[in-house]
């Protein structure tokens, strides 16, 4: 997993419970990585996980639902290191351009960067995005396109199923609900 | 201070040292990356010269084209098309390529590639550019040394079979001259012989009965002896010369027919170009008289029929330029002379049929160059005479201007070591 998650997640955690919060899950939590986490390095998942498991357990969250709000609060920041990606495009776009854009720039950025498999089916009313990845984080990824939403300002319904034959594969299908400002 | 703030420094401090080890390991990681990065420049940059070195020495020629328009070449284009990569670029590849035929990519076809108005015979491939759609390449193999190869494979087969024809027929035609040669001394010598007899008849005529010597007498003016007398022996030795020039034509057909197996042997270049001498007659002996001056020579290993080849074709080029520029019927000149020379062997084969202008002289050993009417010339006997003195025998074949016409001169090391 690359640093800036780590960095996001420790801002989220900051954001919900506290610095102090954060300072006492480093202590508290036996990790592999021996020195501070940076957005350019990469990290072992578990390290990720098991900060994540520690943190729910001691706010009493549940685990699905804390996994999709760190993929809503995340997309804003990675968003933000990237805000030209999300330009002169509408969420629509923007979502069928993960796959071929999206993750094609952060693979340019890291190389060793393991990106989940995205492909689509569409239709006027809605967007289904097959999800598959080996980190079965489909949470996570229902907080990306939720956070994403958020940043086109745009009301989307999602119907998320699961297979319980493949846990690596997710289904999102996605209706666009117009403007959420109007 | 407050217990909370004491907590609060304790925490602010834990932060700074963990954003100061961050950038630590941010400061590493740029240097890695910096590095990383220095080694993929140098070898993108080594793997770029490497491909340049490749395409470089590639015997083909490469046109990259996009949207019709030639965008980069390579250097055998450059040698090919007789244009500089920064003249071609931007110019449209049909100026230079007429492929009709491509209608579908990939392909390969045979056509030509024109060095200004000069069509070179080249087998093209034509194939996308891999990841580009509207871009594609063009590879061209520059055809003329395989037709060439092709051309002179013909004609040493052509040659070959008239060779066997030529030396299968001097066979055939060697055993009656020899009994029709034989016959015709010993008529003579038997002439010679009756002589005394007949002279004997004479001196004794006047001791015959009249009666026998009247019927004799008029026997022999119905015979017209008097004439057979001085005749027969005329006639005798007019056909003797006759079947010697017979004997001789049939000698020289054998010995320039000679079968040239691959491998080299020992030649006697005066007698190879005799023999050529005799059998071309035919193509000279109306346009010119050809003198052969021939000096003292040793014996030059090399690939007879080949080396006749190459007579053959002088003699016939200068024939070919005396007919074309003795218009008013007058007999013109061919003089070949042999000189053993430096360790070499020297032929010169002049001419007085007007000469070579030097614009064709730079062009007269191309392959497929001919300034000759079509079906007299192919452009293949100077190329190929050339070939043979050049490659096959370590020598030169060398064109100058004689007093009035060309001058070839055909030099070829004694020693033949490396020879093919």
């Amino acid at each position: 997993m690359k640093g800036i998650v780590f960095n996001v997640f420790e801002e989220f955690i900051e954001t919900i419970a506290g610095e102090e919060f954060f300072d006492d899950l480093l202590d508290s939590t036996v990790l592999q990585t021996q020195v501070p986490f940076v957005g350019p390095g990469t990290y072992p998942d578990a390290d990720l996980m098991a900060l994540f498991t520690a943190a729910v357990e001691r706010l009493g969250v549940e685990p699905g639902q804390a996994l999709k709000q760190f993929g809503q609060f995340l997309f804003h920041k990675l968003i933000a290191t990237g805000p030209q990606y999300a330009e002169n495009v509408d969420l629509r776009q923007f979502l069928l351009s993960i796959h071929t854009v999206i993750h094609v720039e952060v693979r340019k950025l890291y190389p060793e960067a393991i990106t989940p498999e995205f492909t689509y089916d569409e239709s006027d009313d809605h967007l289904v995005m097959h999800y598959r990845s080996a980190r079965q984080l489909w949470q996570l990824a229902e907080g990306l396109i939720i956070g994403c939403a958020e940043y086109f300002n745009e009301e989307i319904t999602i119907e998320t199923q699961t297979y319980d034959d493949d846990p690596e594969r997710c289904s999102f299908t996605i209706t666009f609900n117009g403007n959420s400002e109007h | 201070m407050t217990t909370s703030s004491c907590q609060r420094c304790t925490t602010l401090e834990r932060r700074l040292q963990r954003e100061k080890d961050k950038v630590h390991v941010l400061e590493r990681l740029i240097e890695e990356r910096s590095a990383t990065l220095y080694e993929a420049k140098q070898h993108s940059e080594e793997l770029a010269h490497s491909v340049e070195s490749l395409l470089r020495s590639l015997p083909e020629a490469m046109l990259v084209i996009e949207d019709d328009l030639i965008i980069d070449c390579n250097q055998r284009a450059e040698e090919l098309l007789q244009q500089t990569r920064e003249t071609m670029q931007g110019k449209p590849f049909t100026e230079f390529v007429s492929l009709a035929q491509i209608d579908k990519l990939p392909c390969e076809v045979e056509c030509n590639w024109l060095a200004g108005n000069q069509p070179i015979p080249t087998l093209s491939s034509a194939a996308e550019v891999i990841g580009s759609t509207n871009k594609w390449m063009l590879v061209g193999r520059d055809m003329r040394e395989r037709q060439q190869m092709e051309a002179r494979l013909l004609q040493a087969q052509k040659l070959e079979s008239i060779g066997q024809l030529a030396a299968g027929v001097a066979h055939e035609i060697n055993t009656p001259i020899q009994f029709v040669s034989d016959s015709m001394h010993f008529l003579k010598e038997s002439y010679e012989d009756v002589k005394p007899l007949i002279n004997a008849y004479e001196e004794h005529r006047q001791l015959w009965p009249e009666d026998i010597r009247h019927h004799i007498e008029e026997l022999e003016e119905d015979a017209d002896m008097e004439f057979l007398r001085e005749e027969v022996p005329a006639a005798l030795d007019r056909s003797i010369s006759g079947l010697e020039r017979v004997a001789s034509i049939v000698k020289a057909l054998k010995g320039f027919s000679h079968p040239d197996r691959d491998e080299q042997s020992l030649v006697d270049i005066n007698e190879a170009l005799s023999n050529t001498v005799t059998v071309t007659r035919n193509e000279y002996k109306y346009h010119a008289e050809l003198s052969l001056v021939l000096g003292e020579l040793p014996s030059l290993t090399c690939h007879l029929g080949e080396i006749n080849q190459v007579f053959l074709n002088l003699i016939v080029n200068a024939a070919h330029a005396i007919a074309d520029n003795h218009t008013d019927g007058t007999l013109g000149r061919i003089e070949i002379t042999t000189i053993a020379i430096d360790g070499a062997i020297r032929i010169t084969v002049e001419d007085d049929g007007g000469g070579v202008p030097d614009h064709i002289k730079e062009r007269i050993f191309d392959p497929f160059f001919t300034t000759k009417a079509v079906g007299r010339g192919t452009g293949q006997g100077l190329a190929i005479s050339h070939d043979i003195i050049v490659n096959r025998h370590n020598g030169s074949l060398d064109i100058e201007d004689g007093p009035a016409g060309a001058r070839f001169i055909i030099t070829i090391p004694i020693e033949q070591e490396g020879a093919q």
